[in-house]
Formats: structure tokens, C-alpha cells, sequence
């Protein structure tokens, strides 16, 4: 900017600025008209907003709008890029405004022009829109990035908008310069003053946002943290945790998957009631035939008992024999010495005794032969009750084994109670189980149930607004949970239909045990071990199934309370991008206007161009330093495509709106109208530039110092 | 009484395992070791006193007689009676089951190198199917006053 | 018993001869009685002819049976005596002391002849001058003793007519036996109440020759000769005797014995029966046993009794001893025999005969002064030798007394002090006395007298006396005299016993040697010297112990339980025998161990209780003497 006499600049700039007033006017008009059609957009928002709140029920995507808050950091960044190219333009343009006020109102008449260009097509609403949708986004973005649990950026972000808010102050004194300068100064004021207002109310809902994102933020947290533990729980139940891969297309076959394996599960448990029910009566069975057993067994006692009170006799009976014996061998003995004696007497009568001593031998022999005969019978006795004494020990011992068996059957039946308690429990454990199972069915429908109207709405939304793809994909995520869960549980009813299967196993086994116990104590116990084992096997994975399920019950909740409140934060959310937009859309107005104007300001001021120069090198650093943030930010955009997915399916809401494109173009007039009026600003404007660069220059030091700090922060 | 010429009757009676004999003439009866009283500072040999058709009479126990180990009375065991001298005295052997016959021809005078029997208490050995019976000189078995004579000598 | 001589009899006559033995004996002791009685007479100047008649048959009777069995010299010298005294009851011949004696001699002689013949003894030849101080009879007329023995039968019922005329039973009787034998006097009744008496007479005159015997109403009859081998034998002394070998005898006695014993045991297990049986049944029963108890004891008894003899058999034989030795010796003695019935055990009297006769020849010779002595010392010149037997309760005392001299005390005392048998300084009692003078090989005199070749001693007298379980006293006073008094028991068969069990071995004690019994508590036992004694009835008694004697152990014998003592012995030589207890007192029957096998000092015979288990009896004096001797040795002495 070349240096002019300050006297013929101003003269210069006061018809320059008349002129921008006008166009300013026009420009205003435009912009009012371009406001009703903001207004009407952001109606559209609203509608898009109810969507988001129908859809925001299960969501948890406001940790990837914060990457829109980065964006719209960059945004800022982009407009504070803008706000310093508009200065830049603006002090150019003061100066230039000296040379050439004229440009500014050709500038702004191109403003216009393009304006009108924008309002005559569609592509020019949509453009606008589109720019609108980019607010919207940006202002998302903006919300997001603020949101994006960096305080410090949130900090950044409000001294930011202190700096802002100084800048402004700065402009608005420039505005009042302008209109000082000028007698359109009061129209430059007004719109300064709105813009300052609106800028003031972007602030504040930047603000509002920046609260309510803090809030968000954490109320994201402990979603993000509740869903962490959901996870955890989750995880804990399962084994083997598969990830849930995700879309709400594969979430909800998964849960129609889960449906069906519920309702197998249903049908399973089913079987395993009857299973369990076939069981009692087998268990029930075999008690009676373990009873049976028993009996026989006691039968088998008395027998032996008989047998042995037999063999005692019978032992006592070979023991008188014996005692018969012995007198036969005594007598035996008697008779051998009797006829001994006979013989010596017979022997001592010489011939006479001859016939006598013949008796005798014939007595003698006669007591030999039944004195082998007694000793073989003797020999036959003791063996007789050597026998007696080892069958006397056998049946003892059969006794003691009858008494075994006896036991061990009744230990049998005793087990075969348990294991019938053992199965009464696992059949009102099944029924538990086919309870859970049916409250599960219910639930997992009810949850399908809201994962398909999740999953419609997230279609609905999916094309509105990147959050509801987020929110599908999180109730991807959580119906991936779910389905993750039912997995588990139906793992679980596998278990529990492997425990059934172990239970019929088990059941056999009983029974082959139940037979076994008529043959044998000792399969009695192995089998009655195995049903406890299975019975207890059961148990478990019925409990941690229940767990599970409460756990999963409880997640639920908490996923419904988190998603509640999110909704309701991104309602607020909503609500102030929505002002947001209103604001900004405000804002982009009367940007654009002051743009103009500051580009005729700058032409007109070259003086102040040096100034301006600090300013925008100040400004340059600051916006490097937003930049830098903003970069910075950008890392937290990671998660962010799909918000911008969803925000794409607003800007095609939005799009609906192209039927008030047509608005926008008397809107665009006034716009040009506007402009005119900027131009009268303008001279006000170079007045108070000189005085506000003063101020400028130590606001965007100060701002400068803000941003550098905002920057360390950023990094740090 | 001898029988008829050549044979004499005999009681074979055993003692550890070896079959003796005596003559039945000098036999009154056998009878069952029922119960034996013993008699105080009696020789050894002496196994007491026992009732024999009433009267009593001292009992000698042979094994001792012979040098064998005592052993205890059972069902098998006898009193042989043996009145020899005009003494009646009872004989306490292992056992006592046989009457036989042996003829003269089959008895044969026992061997010098018999050792404690020799000549003193046999009167002969006889063979009969290839058994080795020793008859007995019953008045040397009986006649004790050596072993008295022992006896008396020993401090009391 | 068969004799070496070549009329051994065959075995029938083995049997013969223990009868024939058996009868001579009893008539040699009736004789010997009659021969006493007529020494008398013919001291007194009257001699009853029964007498002679009496004798007259024993020596017909022995010469009879001495003919019978073969021995020819006994028949002989019977025969010569029998004519002997045929003269003399004829009258043809006086009888005075040298007849008696001579007569007394061939009694004598015949007595050693048998003896000989019953051992195996050489016989005592018949010296000829035996037979001739038996003076051939005259060959009076008049019944020759010839002739074959006829048999008549008599039969006489006495009248009033008669009686008056001096014709009663009691003149036939006489004249009856003045011609042979009465084999048999019955009196009958005829009819109308009358009573006439048969007899049976055996002569060798024939009545039926002889009118008198066929009037005045005695009738005779010839009846046939009857052979007289076993005749009754002749009406001796009291009543009809019966033979009766001793060993059957004694067989007897045991198994009533053993009956006594069994039927004990029997009332024990009817009282045990008690409880099984209902109470009628089981009284009947019992009182049955009692009756039976009474039944053998009275059996016992009279079995017992049929051992006995009258101890006046052996006075009979003393007294003959005596006759001689006062003979020899120029001493008059008189003889006093009190209580001839007196009966004791055959076996005892036999044992005790020769010490009886030790003390009676003692008596006389050394006790009894001659007369002149006894007149000097004022007494009659006849010394008096009395015998006296009494039965005191289940004992017999025989006491055997003398007023002569008495014992000479210093001479006795001065000869134990002497051998040391005496301390100094110890007064002499009556009892001391008898041990001294019983003490073996004491003797105060060395001439050896006619006896002295018998060995037989006061010590002999002694333990002769123990050995038999009675008691041998005495009591002698200087110048007035000696009394020896044997106390035996009645019998040996049976005996009344202590049972008494020593380390688990019952034995049995004479409860005739056994003074008391009492309990001894172990600590009340002292001993000296390994000699034990107990404080009883305030003087030391000395304890003898069974178990140690006997060499006797038992498993869980003792010293620290009670025991039981029975003493026997009085005064200085009572000692008390210890054994473990004292079970009961049982009559037992007393059975000798004749084998000396088992002739063990202690051990006097055996018994049994009724189990037919032997119960040997104790020795009781043996057991002191062994006692005594232990103690001896013992203390050095």
C-alpha cells in the first residue's frame, strides 16, 4: 500500500465508503435474506437434530465429533486464517481504499455477484449450504474437537475466542471508527454490532459448547469408561472373546443370530429339561433298583448268615464226631489191651486156652482194623473241620462282604439320592436356565428389537449426521457386545448343553451304574462321582451364565443411561451447532461483509497497512500457532471419518433444503446491498484502524501469547 | 507155660521206635497208664506207684530204664505187669499191641558189640519178616539195686 | 511150699497143706493152753479130766491130718503123745510135772518140726530120747486105740426117772467122750412134748457090742463110717472156727474197704444229686446211702474182726517162755495174764510177738531178782510177771510188768554220759530213759543171753512198735519194778488218715501219730542255723518241712502263704511236720508196697481215696528220725 495524504485518503475512503455502504446494505439484505435461509436451514438442523436424538439412543460417537472440534479448530484456525487474510485484506484494502474504493465495491459487488451467481443455481445454495453444512460442520467439528476431553484445547479455544473476542473488539472499534468516519458508520455499527453480537453468541455458545462438551466430554468418559468396563465384563465372561466385527447389518444377523441361537438355546435347555426329567425318573429308577439291590443284598446277608450258623453246626457236628472218634479209639485201644490180656491168660492155661487165645487174636485184629478205620475217619474229621473252620471263615467273609455291598449299596442308593437331588437341582437349574434362557430370548429380543430400531434409525441417521453411523457403530459395537455376549451365552448354552449332553451321559451312566449296582458296588461310586462332576460342572456355567447375563443386563443399562445422556448432550450439542450455525452463518456474513469492507479499509489505509502487517504477522503467528493446534487436534481426528460420514448425511438433509435455495438469491441481493453499506463503514473503519491497530497490535500479542501457550498445551 | 515145643508166645511192646520182647508167662496184664503217683526220693527209673488189680505196685519207666528221653503218656501208652521173683512191678512202655509166637529157630544170641543191652537185659534178638525184635532178660530189667546203690550214694 | 523130701504132695496137696498147717496151729495153741492149765492143776493137786480129754483129741486130730498129708514123724510124735495121754486119762499112768513138761517138750518139738516144714527150713530131727521121755504107754488092756473108727448115732431122751438115777445128758455126754468123739448133738422134739437129743459119735469101740448103750434110754444105732479128712473141726476153746487164708482175708478187707471208700463218694454226689432230683425221690435215696454207710461199716467191721485174734495165744506162748527161763534161771515166777479175750489184729500180734517176748525175757532175767534176793529185799520169793491186755477204744495196750529190781538209773545215765549220749547236768526222766536204753547198741549188759542170737534189741522193740504206728512207754521205780506198755492200734488194715497236700501231692498221715494241728502264718517262722522252728504252746517247736524232705517242687510254691503243721511226738519230742494244707482226715485202708523199689524212707504204705488214684501214707516216726538226724547234721552234732 502505497502512503497517501491522509486528508485525500480519508475524502477517498468517505465516497468509497459510501459506496461500500451501500453495497453494504445490499450486502446486508443479502446477508438477512441469507440468515432467513440460515434460519430455515437450521430448522433443518433442528429436524436433523430431533433425528440425532432418535438415533443418539445408543451412540457413543462424540469422541469422534471431537474430532470435528479439531476440524473446526482447523476451521477457526481457517477462519482466524481468514479473519487475518481479511485484515490483511482489510488493512490492503484500507489502503487500498485510498487508491481504490472502488475495488472494494467492485469486490463486494463481485461478493454479490458471486453471491448471485451462488443464489441462481443450486450448486451456488448448495455451495452455500454446503458452506452452511461446512459451518454446520464446522461448527461440529468445532463442538467435537472442543469436546475431545482436551481441556486445555477447550481452554485454548475460549482464550481463543478471546482473542477473538478482542479482534472483535477491536473491529467493532474499527466499525465505530468506520462509522465515526462515516454517516453509514451507525449501519457498519449495527452490523458490527451484530457481528459482534453474533460473534459474541458464537462465543458464547462456543462457550456453551465448550461446557457442555466439558460435560460431554465427561460424560463421554464415563461412557467410554462404562463401555470400557462393558467390554471388560464382557470379556470376562467369555473365554474365548471373538471381536465383534462390525456394521449394523452384521450386528443385527448377529443378533437375529443370537435370536436363533436363544431360541436353540430355549430349545436345547428344553431338551435338557426333558433330559433332566428322563434323568430323575431313570435316577428315580435306580434308586429303586439300587433299593432293590439292597435288598437282595440284605437277602444275600441272611443267607450267609444261614449258611454260616449251618457250617457252625456243622462244624459242631464234626466236632462231636470227633469226640466220637475219640471214644472209638479209646475203645479200640481198650479192646487191643483186652484181648492182650486174654491172650496171656489163654496163654498161661496152655491147651486149654488154645481156643480162648484164637477169640483174642481174632479180638486183637478186629481192634486194629477199627483203630485205622477211627484214624481215617479221624483224618477225614479234621479235614471235615479244617473245611468247616475255612468255610466258617469264607462266610464270614462273605458276610463281612455282603455287609460291604450291603453298605456300598446303600451308599449307592444314597448317591443315587443325590445324584436325583443332584438332578432335581439341574432340572430346576434348566428351568432356571430355560427361564434366563427365555428372559435372555426376551431381552436379547428386546435388545435386537432396539438394535433393529438402532439400526434403522442409524440408517436414517447414517445419512443425516456422521454420529449416527457412529452410534450405529457403536451399538454395532455394543450389539457386537451383545452379540459377543450371546455367543457367550449360548458358549454357555453350549456349555450348558454340553453339561446336558453330560447330564444324559451322566444319566446313562446312572443307569448303566443303577445295573452296575445290582452287579457291583464299585461303578457305582465312579458313575455317582461322575454325575456330581457334571452336576457341579453345571452348576458353575449356570452361574457364570447368570453372571454373564447380569453383567451384561447391568452393561445394558449403563449403555442405555450413557447413550441417554449423550443423547441428551448431543441434543445440547445439536441445539448449539445449531445456534452455532446460526451464529456462524451470522458470522460468515458479516465476515464476508466486513471482508469488503476491510479490503476497501485496506486499500484506503496504507498507513495503517504497517500495522495491519504487525497485526497480520501477529495473526500469522497466531494462526500458525492455531494451525499448529489445530494439527495437533487433527490427531484426534482419527475417529472422525465416520462423524463426517454422518455429517455428510446431514449435509444431504440439508440438501432438502435446496428448496430454499431459491431464498438465498434475494438473500444474495441483499447481501450486495450490504456490501454498499460496508463501504461507508469503511471510512469509519480507517479511523478507528488506526487507533484499534493500537489495541490490535497488544490483543494479538496478547492472543499471540495465548495461542503459543494453547500450542504448548497442544503438545504437551 | 511154653506152648508146644519150639515156640513161645511173647508181648512185643515199643519203646523210641525199637520193639522188645517179653516172655507172656512172666506177663500178669497190661493195662492203660490211668494215673501214676509219684514216689518221693525214688530213683529216677522209678515212675511211681499204680494201682493193679488192687494192689499197688511200683511202675519203672523203661525209656529212663534204657536211657531215652521221657516222653508224655498217651492213649497208646501201657503198664506192662510184670510178676517176676515174686515181685509183681509194672512196666511203662510206648506202647504194647502184640502177641506172637516166635519159635525157637528164630532167635539168635545177641551180639557182643551191643552196647548198654549187651548180654545184661537180652536174652536174644529175633527176627521175624525182617523185624528186629529184642527179647528182654525181665529179671536183670527189674533188678535195680545198681542204680540203688547210685542212688543211695548221692547227698539226699 | 513144696517140701525137698521125696513125699512131696502133688499140687492138690499144696492146697492140703496150708489147711493142715492152719490146723495144727490152732490145735498147738489150744494145747498149749490146756498144758497151762494142767501145770496148774497138778501144782494144785487136781486134774479135770476134760482137760485131758480135750487135749487127748487134739493130738488124735493132729495125728490124724499129719497121716493125711504124709508127714510120717509128726504123726509119730503125735501119736506117741496121744498114747501118752490116753494112759493118763486112764488112769494107768499119774500125771506130774516132768509128764507136763515132757508133754510141753514134744509140743514144742512138734511146733519147730511144722515151722521147718512151713519154710524151707532142715527139719529138727525127732531125737529118740524125745520120744522116750514120752513114756510108751502101758500096754493097758482095755480100748487099745485101734481099730477101725465107727460112727453110731445115740439118741437119748432124758426122764425124771432117770435124772433121779443120775442118768442125764450131761453123764452120757462124759461117758461119750470117754469112749470116742461127739460129731454131733441135736435136740429134737418128739412127739407128746417130749425132747430127746441125738448125737453122732465116732469110736473105735463098738457100742453095738456094748449093752449099756442101748438102755436106760439110750439108743445106738450103727451108722456109716464116715471119712473124717474134713470133719468139723473138734469144739476147741469157744466157738466153731473157720479157716480162712489171711491173704484172702486181707483181699477181703480192701474191697470192703474200697465199698466204704466208693460208698462215700456215692453219698457226696447223692447230696450234689440234690438239686436234680425231686425231694422224695432224692430222701429215699439218701437214706438209702445211709443205711448202706451203716450196712459196711458193720460189714467192715466184722471183716475186720475176723482178723482178730485173742492176744491170749501169745500170752500162752510167754508164759511158756517164761516157764523155761524161770527154769533155767532157779527164779520163781508167777504169771499174771489179764485179759486173754483182748483181740487184735493177727498181723499185729505176729509183728509184735518177738519184742514181746524181748521184753518178757528181759523181765525175767535181768528184772526179776532170784527168790533169796527177793526175800531179802522183802518181797515174796515168787516174782510176778503181769500180763495184761485192754482194749482202749481203737487201741490195744499191752502192758507187760514186773516187781523186781527196776531199771538201775545211774547205771544208765553214767554209760550215756559216757558215749555222750547224755549231757551232764540233765536229769533222767522215764522217757529219756526209754530212748537211752532203746538207743541201738546201748545195752548195759554184755553177757549175750539165750535170745541174743535173734538180734533182737530194745531198738528192735522199738521201732518195731513205731512201725506198727503204736507207742512204746515205760515207767520203772528202784526195787519195785518195771512196766513196759505197747499201744497198738486194733488193726493195720484200716487206719484213720490225715490228707494232707504238699506241692500238689496228697499223701496221707496216720492219724494216730499226729497229736494236733494248727495253722502257721509264714513270718512266724525263726530259724537257727538253717534249722526252722515256730513258737507253739510257749516252747519252740521244730519244723520239719514235707516239700524239702521229699525234694518236692510245684510252679507257684511259695513261702509266703500259710501253711498247716501236724505234730507228732510230746514234750522234747514233739516236732512239727509242715506241709501245704491239711484237706481232711478219711478212714483209708492201709495197703503195703512190698517192692523195694519204692521202699523209700517216709513212705510207710499206700491207699487210695476212692478215685483209684494211689495215695502214698507217710512214715511218720521215719520222718522224725529223719528229722532228727537233719537236725543233727545240721547243727554239727
Amino acid at each position: 500500500m502505497k502512503a497517501t495524504d491522509p486528508q485525500t485518503t480519508n475524502t477517498n475512503l468517505f465516497a468509497e465508503i459510501e459506496l461500500t455502504r451501500n453495497q453494504g446494505v445490499q450486502v446486508g439484505e443479502a446477508a438477512e435474506t441469507i440468515a432467513r435461509i440460515a434460519q430455515e436451514v437450521a430448522e433443518g438442523s433442528e429436524s436433523q437434530t430431533r433425528l440425532l436424538e432418535a438415533a443418539a439412543s445408543l451412540s457413543n460417537e462424540m469422541t469422534a465429533s471431537m474430532s470435528e472440534s479439531t476440524r473446526q479448530l482447523d476451521s477457526i484456525a481457517a477462519f482466524v486464517e481468514e479473519i487475518v487474510s481479511s485484515v490483511n485484506e482489510s488493512s490492503a484494502s484500507i489502503e487500498e481504499v485510498n487508491g481504490n474504493t472502488a475495488t472494494l465495491a467492485s469486490d463486494l459487488a463481485e461478493i454479490v455477484t458471486a453471491v448471485e451467481e451462488n443464489a441462481r443455481s443450486i450448486g451456488s445454495v448448495t455451495a452455500t449450504t454446503h458452506g452452511m453444512a461446512t459451518s454446520a460442520e464446522e461448527v461440529n467439528g468445532a463442538m467435537t474437537e472442543i469436546a475431545a476431553s482436551i481441556k486445555n484445547v477447550s481452554q485454548e479455544t475460549s482464550s481463543l475466542t478471546d482473542s477473538v473476542n478482542e479482534t472483535a473488539a477491536s473491529m467493532e472499534e474499527v466499525v465505530r471508527a468506520t462509522e465515526s468516519l462515516a454517516g453509514n458508520a451507525d449501519d457498519l455499527n449495527v452490523s458490527a454490532e451484530q457481528a459482534s453480537s453474533s460473534i459474541n453468541e458464537m462465543a458464547a455458545s462456543i462457550e456453551e459448547v465448550s461446557v457442555i462438551t466439558e460435560s460431554l466430554n465427561s460424560n463421554v468418559e464415563t461412557v467410554s469408561s462404562s463401555i470400557e468396563e462393558i467390554s471388560r465384563s464382557i470379556q470376562s465372561v467369555a473365554q474365548n472373546a471373538e471381536n465383534i466385527s462390525g456394521a449394523a447389518t452384521s450386528a443385527v444377523s448377529a443378533a437375529s443370530q443370537m435370536d436363533r441361537s436363544l431360541r436353540s438355546v430355549a430349545g436345547i435347555s428344553k431338551r435338557a429339561e426333558d433330559v433332566t426329567k428322563r434323568l430323575t425318573r431313570e435316577a428315580e429308577e435306580g434308586g429303586s433298583a439300587a433299593q432293590k439291590s439292597i435288598q437282595s443284598l440284605s437277602r444275600v446277608r441272611t443267607a450267609m448268615e444261614l449258611s454260616a450258623g449251618v457250617i457252625r453246626e456243622m462244624g459242631k457236628r464234626s466236632d462231636e464226631i470227633g469226640g466220637i472218634v475219640n471214644t472209638i479209639n479209646v475203645i479200640s485201644e481198650r479192646t487191643n489191651m483186652l484181648s492182650l490180656n486174654a491172650s496171656i491168660e489163654a496163654a498161661r492155661a496152655g491147651d486149654a486156652g488154645r481156643g480162648f487165645a484164637v477169640v483174642a487174636e481174632e479180638i486183637r485184629n478186629l481192634a486194629d482194623r477199627a483203630a485205622q478205620a477211627t484214624s481215617d475217619i479221624a483224618a477225614i474229621i479234621r479235614s471235615l473241620q479244617e473245611v468247616a473252620r475255612e468255610a466258617i471263615s469264607a462266610s464270614s467273609e462273605g458276610l463281612r462282604v455282603a455287609d460291604e455291598g450291603g453298605q456300598i449299596a446303600e451308599e449307592g442308593s444314597r448317591a443315587l439320592q443325590r445324584i436325583l437331588s443332584g438332578v432335581h437341582e439341574t432340572a430346576d437349574f434348566m428351568s432356571q436356565v430355560a427361564r434366563s434362557t427365555d428372559e435372555n430370548l426376551v431381552a436379547s429380543q428386546s435388545v435386537v428389537g432396539a438394535i433393529d430400531t438402532v439400526a434403522a434409525q442409524s440408517k436414517q441417521v447414517a445419512y443425516a449426521t456422521v454420529e449416527q453411523a457412529k452410534t450405529a457403530q457403536s451399538i454395532v459395537k455394543g450389539a457386537g457386545q451383545m452379540s459377543k455376549t450371546a455367543r457367550e451365552v449360548s458358549q454357555a448354552m453350549y456349555e450348558q448343553g454340553t453339561a446336558a449332553r453330560e447330564i444324559v451321559k451322566a444319566a446313562q451312566n446312572t443307569t448303566a451304574i443303577a445295573t452296575q449296582v445290582r452287579r457291583s458296588s464299585k461303578e457305582q461310586a465312579v458313575a455317582a462321582k461322575q454325575v456330581a462332576q457334571a452336576v457341579e460342572s453345571m452348576r458353575r456355567v449356570a452361574i457364570n451364565t447368570s453372571r454373564a447375563l447380569d453383567e451384561q443386563a447391568r452393561a445394558s443399562e449403563q449403555v442405555s443411561s450413557e447413550s441417554t445422556s449423550l443423547a441428551r448432550q448431543i441434543a445440547s450439542v445439536s441445539k448449539a451447532m445449531s445456534e452455532q450455525s446460526v451464529s456462524i452463518s451470522q458470522v460468515a456474513a458479516t465476515t464476508k461483509k466486513m471482508g469488503r469492507l476491510s479490503e476497501q479499509i485496506a486499500r484506503g489505509m496504507s498507513e495503517q497497512s504497517r500495522a495491519s502487517r504487525d497485526t497480520t504477522t501477529s495473526i500469522d503467528s497466531i494462526s500458525k500457532d492455531v494451525r499448529t493446534i489445530s494439527r495437533s487436534n487433527r490427531e484426534h481426528l482419527d475417529y472422525s471419518g465416520q462423524v463426517l460420514k454422518a455429517i455428510t448425511d446431514i449435509r444431504n438433509v440439508t440438501m432438502q433444503n435446496a428448496v430454499n435455495a431459491q431464498s438465498l438469491t434475494s438473500g444474495a441481493q441483499g447481501l450486495t446491498e450490504r456490501a454498499r453499506s460496508l463501504a461507508e463503514l469503511m471510512f469509519s473503519v480507517e479511523t478507528v484502524q488506526q487507533s484499534g491497530n493500537q489495541s490490535n497490535g497488544n490483543a494479538i500479542k496478547g492472543s499471540r501469547k495465548r495461542v503459543r501457550k494453547a500450542g504448548n498445551s497442544e503438545e504437551a | 507155660m511154653p506152648q508146644a515145643t519150639g515156640t513161645e508166645s511173647f508181648i512185643l511192646f515199643e519203646i523210641a521206635g525199637t520193639t522188645y520182647a517179653v516172655r507172656s508167662s512172666v506177663v500178669q496184664q497190661v493195662q492203660m497208664i490211668e494215673h501214676v503217683t509219684p514216689v518221693p526220693n525214688a530213683i529216677p527209673v522209678v515212675e511211681g506207684v499204680v494201682h493193679a488189680r488192687g494192689r499197688v505196685i511200683p511202675a519203672l519207666n523203661l525209656r529212663v530204664r534204657f536211657g531215652f528221653p521221657k516222653v508224655p503218656f498217651d492213649l497208646r501208652s501201657r503198664l506192662v505187669v510184670i510178676n517176676s521173683g515174686g515181685r509183681l512191678v509194672g512196666l511203662v512202655v510206648d506202647t504194647a499191641r502184640e502177641f506172637v509166637f516166635i519159635p525157637d529157630t528164630s532167635i539168635e544170641v545177641p551180639p557182643d558189640g551191643l552196647s548198654k543191652l549187651s548180654g545184661k537185659y537180652l536174652d536174644g534178638i529175633a527176627t521175624i519178616k525182617e523185624r528186629l525184635i529184642l527179647i528182654l532178660n525181665i529179671e536183670q530189667v527189674i533188678d535195680v539195686s545198681g542204680l540203688e546203690d547210685m542212688a543211695a550214694e548221692l547227698p539226699s | 511150699m513144696t517140701t525137698p523130701d521125696s513125699e512131696a504132695p502133688d499140687n492138690f496137696g499144696e492146697q492140703f497143706l496150708d489147711d493142715y498147717f492152719a490146723e495144727c496151729d490152732e490145735h498147738i495153741a489150744a494145747v498149749r493152753r490146756h498144758l497151762l492149765a494142767l501145770d496148774q492143776q497138778v501144782g494144785e493137786g487136781r486134774i479135770d479130766s476134760a482137760l485131758l480129754d480135750e487135749l487127748f483129741r487134739s493130738f488124735h486130730t493132729i495125728k490124724g491130718i499129719s497121716g493125711m498129708v504124709g508127714f510120717r514123724e509128726e504123726e509119730q510124735l503125735a501119736h506117741r503123745i496121744e498114747d501118752t495121754l490116753r494112759a493118763v486119762r486112764q488112769g494107768d499112768v499119774s500125771l506130774n510135772v516132768d509128764r507136763i513138761d515132757g508133754l510141753i517138750e514134744s509140743v514144742a518139738l512138734l511146733d519147730r518140726r511144722l515151722a521147718a516144714r512151713r519154710s524151707t527150713a532142715p527139719l529138727p530131727v525127732l531125737p529118740d530120747e524125745d520120744a522116750a521121755a514120752i513114756q510108751p504107754p502101758d500096754a493097758a488092756a482095755g480100748t487099745a486105740g485101734s481099730g477101725p473108727l465107727l460112727t453110731f448115732s445115740i439118741e437119748f431122751t432124758p426122764t425124771p426117772a432117770l435124772a433121779e438115777r443120775g442118768i442125764n445128758i450131761n453123764s452120757l455126754r462124759a461117758r461119750m467122750q470117754e469112749i470116742g468123739e461127739i460129731l454131733k448133738s441135736t435136740p429134737t422134739v418128739k412127739g407128746q412134748g417130749e425132747i430127746s437129743f441125738q448125737f453122732q459119735v465116732r469110736t473105735h469101740v463098738d457100742l453095738m457090742a456094748r449093752p449099756e448103750w442101748n438102755s436106760e434110754g439110750v439108743q445106738t444105732k450103727a451108722e456109716a463110717h464116715v471119712p473124717d479128712i474134713h470133719r468139723p473141726a473138734p469144739k476147741v476153746a469157744s466157738s466153731n472156727v473157720v479157716r480162712v487164708d489171711l491173704v484172702r482175708l486181707d483181699e477181703l478187707i480192701r474191697i470192703v474197704g474200697e465199698m466204704v471208700t466208693s460208698r462215700a463218694r456215692m453219698e457226696d454226689q447223692v447230696k450234689q444229686a440234690r438239686k436234680n432230683l425231686p425231694s422224695p425221690e432224692w430222701r429215699a435215696m439218701f437214706e438209702s446211702a445211709q443205711t448202706m454207710a451203716r450196712q459196711l461199716r458193720d460189714l467192715r467191721d466184722g471183716v475186720m474182726r475176723v482178723r482178730m485174734v485173742q492176744i491170749g495165744e501169745i500170752f500162752d506162748r510167754m508164759q511158756f517162755v517164761v516157764r523155761d527161763m524161770a527154769r533155767e534161771s532157779g527164779k520163781r515166777v508167777i504169771v499174771n495174764v489179764i485179759g486173754q479175750e483182748t483181740e487184735i489184729d493177727k498181723f499185729l500180734i505176729e509183728r509184735l510177738m518177738d519184742p514181746l517176748l524181748h521184753l518178757v525175757r528181759n523181765a525175767v532175767s535181768h528184772g526179776l531178782e532170784r527168790p533169796d534176793e527177793r526175800r531179802s529185799a522183802g518181797k515174796p520169793p515168787e516174782g510176778r510177771l503181769t500180763l495184761r491186755a485192754t482194749t482202749i477204744g481203737e487201741k490195744v495196750s499191752i502192758e507187760i510188768a514186773d516187781d523186781g529190781r527196776g531199771i538201775d538209773v545211774e547205771r544208765v545215765a553214767e554209760r550215756a554220759r559216757a558215749t555222750g549220749l547224755l549231757a551232764p547236768g540233765v536229769p533222767l526222766d522215764d522217757a529219756r530213759l526209754l530212748e537211752l536204753i532203746c538207743y541201738p547198741g546201748f545195752s548195759t549188759r554184755v553177757e549175750a543171753d539165750r535170745e541174743s542170737g535173734r538180734g533182737v534189741g530194745m531198738d528192735v522193740v522199738k521201732s518195731t512198735v513205731e512201725a506198727l504206728t503204736g507207742t512204746l512207754s515205760f515207767s520203772t521205780q528202784t526195787d519195785q519194778g518195771s512196766r513196759f506198755c505197747i499201744e497198738v492200734p486194733l488193726t493195720l488194715a484200716m487206719a484213720d488218715a490225715l490228707i494232707v497236700t504238699v506241692c500238689g501231692q496228697t499223701y496221707a498221715v496216720p492219724q494216730l501219730t499226729v497229736r494236733e494241728v494248727f495253722e502257721v502264718e509264714p513270718s512266724a517262722v525263726r530259724a537257727l542255723e538253717r534249722n526252722e522252728m515256730i513258737a507253739h504252746r510257749g516252747s519252740a517247736l521244730p519244723l520239719f518241712r514235707l516239700s524239702e524232705f521229699f525234694k518236692l517242687t510245684e510252679p507257684h510254691h511259695s513261702r509266703d502263704r500259710r501253711f498247716h503243721v501236724f505234730v507228732t511226738g510230746t514234750g522234747n519230742n514233739a516236732l512239727g511236720i509242715a506241709v501245704d494244707r491239711i484237706v481232711g482226715h478219711q478212714e483209708i485202708v492201709v495197703r503195703t508196697i512190698g517192692d523195694s523199689l519204692v521202699q523209700v524212707p517216709g513212705i510207710a504204705g499206700a491207699t487210695d481215696l476212692g478215685d483209684e488214684k494211689v495215695v502214698l501214707i507217710l512214715d511218720v516216726p521215719a520222718l522224725r528220725r529223719s528229722a532228727l538226724q537233719e537236725r543233727m547234721m545240721r547243727t554239727g552234732n
